[in-house]
């Protein structure tokens, strides 16, 4: 019985073996292209300065003529604390695409608008003030909608990729919106030779 | 779409934005320069006139700080003065706008820290005994505190404050916008509360707002907000928190609010 269980076990495996070797990658402007990409980096505000580093991960399907669909996610976590103050600050970011990938076998430019809501959390707490409220806490899910420029670069599996997303809502807040620069590496989902 | 196709919309559009009408006349705005021997700085000063200015009616002032910053700029508050003296049926007022491009963070600040340089006083003195004498002596305006609003932002808030605290009599309407009261270790509420016996009974028109993301400006306004309600029973206020705005983009809707408060109450 053991036998029998170990030779199923060790026959399974060889399929899954086989199937892989038969997978190919798909270049970046395939129809079956699919990745997963994780990426930190730079928020970058105005007056010119920088935020902490969010931590990014962008799953892309492509569609047919160069299009693609992608789901975003951003998430930001910062705290201080100061013998005056204390801060912390959360930010989640979750949001669906589409856009266009123009790119050859090595390189890809990517350009889409994303929709999607922006969770915000902060608290503020000040110390050794005669204030009459100490503490700030600021909570807010919002409409987000987005502008996102990608760029992959890369023959293999894993491969680079470098993005900028711009927050487009409120529009009147532009200049001081999370716009943020990221880096980091895709992984391209293998697909099956037909 | 073609190249060419693309680039004859981008300046199509472009003539359509160049041929629109200015929102300020220019012959309303005048630009005089003023070297104050109480700073030792040179201040340029645009003053906008109502565009149907009469020399026989004495004007209200409007004093802008940051008047030359361009989410402030003298000419955008004079259009929204335009709009809302109309809406509430109210004379139009002059605006006086004052460049602080030159020292800035010593002229706003009241003590000297590592982010200004303690020059509130000497620069409120010189709007006291230089600015506004030089305006009331050129144009026909009234020259009581009650027709003068002064309006700042951020620093420009801070030394608004300084003024309701400790020059009360120059001013009687204050826009205090994103205001800087986290100065200093919140050096602003020291003053607010040595003077608070003397102003308390003041019959001013104060307007404080910020925007929601700016949160240590909206502490420190919350609780401004909260003095004025407790401690100035003759004080007409209002407090607004801009929803999903940061300190730059709060600034002109903030100020919009603010003189629609203003013609509201006046």
């Amino acid at each position: 019985m053991i036998k029998l269980k170990s030779i199923l076990i060790v026959s399974f495996l060889l399929v899954i073996i086989q199937m892989q070797a038969q997978d190919s990658l798909p270049t970046f402007k395939s129809e079956k292209f699919r990745s997963i990409e994780i990426k930190t980096g730079i928020g970058i505000g105005y007056p010119p300065r920088i935020y902490k580093i969010p931590i990014n991960i962008v799953y892309q399907q492509n569609l047919k003529r160069g299009f693609s669909t992608i789901i975003y996610s951003e998430f930001l976590s910062m705290f201080s604390k100061s013998s005056e103050s204390s801060y912390s600050e959360f930010i989640w970011l979750e949001a669906v695409g589409i856009g266009k990938t123009i790119g050859k076998n090595r390189f890809s430019n990517g350009l889409y608008l994303l929709g999607g809501g922006r969770a915000y959390y902060s608290k503020l707490t000040l110390y050794n003030t005669d204030f009459n409220q100490n503490t700030l806490v600021t909570k807010k899910i919002t409409p987000e909608l987005g502008l996102l420029y990608n760029l992959k670069i890369g023959k293999k599996k894993i491969y680079f990729t470098t993005q900028m997303y711009f927050a487009l809502t409120p529009l009147k807040n532009f200049i001081e919106a999370r716009h943020t620069l990221t880096l980091g590496i895709g992984y391209r989902f293998q697909t099956q030779k037909k | 779409m073609k190249i060419s196709n693309i680039l004859f919309t981008i300046g199509f559009l472009f003539l359509l934005i160049s041929c629109s009408k200015a929102e300020i006349e220019q012959d309303q705005v005048k630009e005089i320069s003023i070297h104050s021997t109480i700073t030792g700085t040179d201040y340029a000063i645009w003053v906008v006139l109502p565009n149907d200015y009469d020399a026989s009616l004495k004007y209200e002032t409007i004093y802008v700080l940051d008047g030359d910053a361009f989410y402030l700029k003298t000419e955008k508050i004079a259009k929204l003065t335009e709009k809302l003296s109309l809406k509430y049926n109210k004379q139009n007022s002059i605006i006086v706008g004052i460049s602080s491009k030159n020292d800035r963070s010593r002229d706003f600040t009241p003590t000297i820290t590592s982010e200004g340089g303690g020059g509130s006083e000497n620069y409120s003195k010189f709007i006291e005994l230089e600015l506004i004498p030089r305006i009331e002596r050129d144009y026909v305006v009234d020259t009581t505190p009650k027709s003068r609003v002064l309006i700042g932002h951020s620093f420009g808030g801070l030394v608004t404050g300084y003024f309701f605290t400790k020059h009360p009599n120059v001013f009687n309407n204050y826009l205090l916008l994103s205001p800087s009261f986290w100065y200093d270790n919140n050096i602003f509420f020291k003053y607010e509360k040595e003077s608070r016996a003397i102003n308390a009974s003041q019959a001013n028109l104060v307007f404080v707002a910020c925007g929601e993301l700016e949160e240590s400006i909206v502490i420190c306004a919350i609780e401004f907000n909260y003095r004025l309600t407790t401690f100035y029973p003759n004080c007409k206020h209002d407090f607004l928190i801009l929803s999903n705005r940061g300190h730059i983009p709060s600034s002109l809707e903030n100020a919009e609010s603010g003189l629609e408060f203003y013609y509201k109450n006046k």
